[in-house]
């Protein structure tokens, strides 16, 4: 004991004992760390060593399989003829007690305007011809004109003869003045000292918004002299638009003398001026005047409107094929009151718009339909027109308002129904190399069997439905209030029936002979694809999940593997198909995991 | 400031202990990093050896090319290597040569050995770590 305190003492006396701390320290944690990672790494052999043990899996089965699992809708049916009464696609992925009911129709086919013309001096305010498509609120909307107009005159523009002029030999002079009233214009007056020689004048109308010409007047001689001198339109004469800035101008020849036209004060930058060799026309657009403040004598004398009307011709096409009946349809209206409407369709066969009768109608929230000589109503390329006009007896400018405009004609009595829907082949679990063919079924009632039903597919090389290759081209005779099974397959040029990612567009028809109304009930419609491949049944029955990697069919032949890439949880079964797998006559066939172990299933 | 300059370097009662103690440090570095080198490649070593793992898939006595063909799988966590191919403990060459499998991967290997139907064969395949796969297989 005095030994060891002695050392101890000695021990921590020694200074040296520092340096042999650290060395064991330093030699201890590299122990730790060598021993550490050995365990480290030990420890996760072990662990994949106790999984693989645990690892059970079992081929239960390996048969021979030629058909995929079915591939059903996944969208709603469309129907082009025909409409859905209840149930949707899903109730068609199973055989069981829900299923979807459609119900035939007397086919028709809709046609929308595409074109329009406005008429007289009606304007489009906004809207396509896209908006009338569809009865969505969404319009196209058109602006009234004046239309008819007063006997009696009025004028806008300055009627004083004023004190100081401006000479308009080769100058376009005037002011700027709104009417307040819609109207035609019939003539502008200004005030004029002609000197010296008598000198041709016009005058005329710009639009001061954008300085366009509206309209001249006839060109006069204008003898020497001051005096007020008018100036009329020619015919057609210009509509006037109610509080809108007109420019009214003169514009004289040059010649001895001068051409004044008279002036008072004005407001600012109303009198406009620019300097331009007098001509036979006005210039449209007037070229960038100078503005003073200045109201020339100069006025427009106009005839008042009392009636505006808007006028609106809708054109389109449609089939050539004979007609049952033709329905037309507008969906429209008037942003004011008392607004007489009326809607015409053009009769090709009297050649001009009914006055009466078929193809009139005096409501424009309205339809029409024509079952005596429908196809008069449309000219040889099937052309059609519709014209909606609006008038209304005073003089307030008033918009339409269309939204929707159909042309719909109906193509015989009998009642058809024509579903169409695309499914899917997964092509990554059935490659189409290795797909021999497709299989349609579909399992439907229904409630009169006087005609037969036909499944054809989409061919997209062809770009029309066909049932060429088909097994059978005869059709289904359903008997009536039952199920019936109706199966097709495709195993010649089916490849052109199914696009690269394994989609096809599938058409269940009827026969088109029937005149009696059928209801149809759709249980099941699926397809799926002919395959020569293995299904494989495989459980796990171990505690881990389990990953395959590989499965391997082996004869005296060959030892063939596949690549695999397939889960399994525990203690789960799960059936595998292989379409590229074929299976030979006698076989072995195995499966190995991704931990190392194999299944093996031998036949018999 | 010169003269401060002067007395730092004319003092020379601190560069012994100041010398050993970097002599000692560099020493203590270069000692450490040499051991951890050490136990870096000792560690690596043992690590790969521990992690190889190898399964023979599938072995075929192929009646055509008269061979044996092994496909091996590597399920470890290290690349491997075949070394040597042993039946009924006499080694054989093996093609391709040399034969190597990175990690996941999997491969036909050739036994060039004339086998006769019937017959128990004992097949060992030896890695370069000096893992063996090895089983009895009776050709059919």
């Amino acid at each position: 004991m005095q030994n060891i305190i002695r050392l101890l003492k000695k021990f921590r006396q020694a200074k040296k004992g520092v340096s042999n701390v650290i060395v064991v320290m330093l030699s201890l944690i590299l122990i730790v760390l060598i021993v550490s990672n050995v365990v480290l790494w030990s420890y996760q052999m072990n662990q994949f060593d106790l999984e693989r043990m645990q690892e059970n899996i079992r081929i239960a089965n390996v048969t021979r399989v030629t058909r995929s699992s079915w591939f059903t809708a996944q969208n709603e049916f469309l129907t082009s003829t025909g409409i859905k009464l209840s149930g949707n696609y899903a109730d068609t992925r199973f055989i069981d007690d829900f299923h979807e009911t459609f119900r035939e129709e007397i086919p028709s086919i809709s046609y929308n305007p595409s074109s329009y013309t406005l008429w007289n001096s009606t304007t489009l305010v906004s809207g396509s011809l896209a908006d009338l498509q569809t009865d969505d609120g969404v319009y196209m909307q058109f602006r009234s004109y004046p239309s008819t107009f007063s006997d009696a005159t009025e004028t806008f523009g300055n009627t004083v003869a004023g004190g100081s002029y401006r000479n308009t030999e080769g100058t376009i002079v005037g002011s700027v003045f709104t009417p307040t009233k819609d109207g035609e214009a019939q003539s502008i007056t200004a005030y004029i000292r002609m000197t010296t020689i008598s000198k041709n004048m016009k005058c005329a109308i710009y639009l001061h918004s954008d300085l366009s010409l509206v309209a001249q007047t006839e060109e006069k001689n204008v003898p020497t002299g001051t005096a007020w001198v008018t100036f009329n339109f020619p015919t057609p004469k210009p509509i006037l638009k109610a509080n809108t800035e007109y420019l009214l101008v003169a514009w004289s020849s040059s010649g001895n003398g001068n051409a004044y036209l008279y002036y008072t004060s004005g407001t600012s930058n109303q009198g406009h001026y620019v300097n331009l060799a007098y001509g036979a026309n006005f210039p449209n657009p007037m070229p960038n005047p100078t503005n003073e403040s200045r109201a020339y004598s100069i006025y427009c004398t106009f005839k008042p409107a009392t009636e505006e009307t808007v006028e609106v011709e809708f054109a389109g096409t449609s089939n050539t094929e004979p007609w049952i009946n033709l329905t037309w349809t507008i969906n429209g209206y008037f942003t004011t009151d008392g607004v007489t409407a009326i809607a015409q369709l053009y009769n090709y066969q009297i050649g001009e718009y009914p006055t009466s009768g078929d193809g009139y109608m005096t409501n424009i929230t309205n339809s029409q339909t024509i079952t005596s000589n429908p196809t008069h109503f449309r000219d040889a390329d099937g052309c059609w027109k519709i014209k909606i006009r609006g008038v209304k007896a005073a003089a307030i400018q008033f918009e339409l308002n269309v939204d929707w405009i159909e042309f719909k004609v109906t193509l015989s009595d009998i009642y058809r129904l024509c579903i169409t829907n695309n499914f899917t082949i997964d092509s990554s679990t059935y490659p189409l190399n290795y797909t021999h063919g497709i299989e349609i079924f579909i399992r439907y009632k229904v409630t009169d069997a006087a005609e037969k039903w036909f499944l054809k597919a989409y061919n997209w090389t062809e770009l029309n439905f066909s049932s060429s290759g088909f097994n059978t081209i005869e059709g289904s005779q359903p008997a009536p209030n039952e199920w019936n099974d109706y199966a097709i397959n495709i195993t010649e040029n089916w490849r052109s029936y199914v696009k690269d990612d394994g989609t096809l567009l599938i058409e269940f028809v009827d026969e088109g002979l029937n005149t009696n109304q059928t209801i149809v009930e759709i249980d099941f419609f699926g397809v799926r694809a002919i395959i020569d491949g293995t299904c494989f049944d495989l459980r796990n029955n171990g505690p881990i999940t389990t990953h395959i990697l590989s499965i391997w069919i082996i004869n005296s032949t060959n030892h063939q593997p596949y690549n695999a890439d397939l889960f399994i949880n525990a203690g789960e079964e799960a059936i595998y198909i292989r379409a590229d797998v074929s299976l030979p006559e006698e076989f072995i066939a195995k499966v190995v995991t991704e931990r190392g172990n194999i299944a093996v299933f031998a036949e018999g | 400031m010169s003269k401060t300059f002067r007395r730092f370097f004319s003092d020379s009662r601190a560069i012994t202990p100041v010398l050993s103690n970097l002599l000692l440090t560099v020493v203590a570095v270069g000692a450490m990093a040499i051991a951890t080198t050490a136990t870096y490649v000792i560690t690596t070593n043992m690590r790969e050896i521990m992690s190889e793992r190898l399964i023979i898939e599938d072995l075929w006595f192929n009646n055509s090319t008269g061979n044996i063909q092994v496909y091996l799988r590597n399920v470890g966590k290290v690349a491997i290597q075949v070394s040597a191919v042993y039946v009924n403990h006499t080694s054989q060459s093996f093609t391709p040569h040399p034969f190597s499998l990175e990690i996941g991967k999997h491969d036909w290997l050739n036994i060039s050995y004339a086998w006769n139907s019937g017959s128990i064969y004992y097949i060992d395949i030896v890695t370069t770590r000096g893992t063996h796969v090895a089983e009895y297989y009776k050709a059919p």
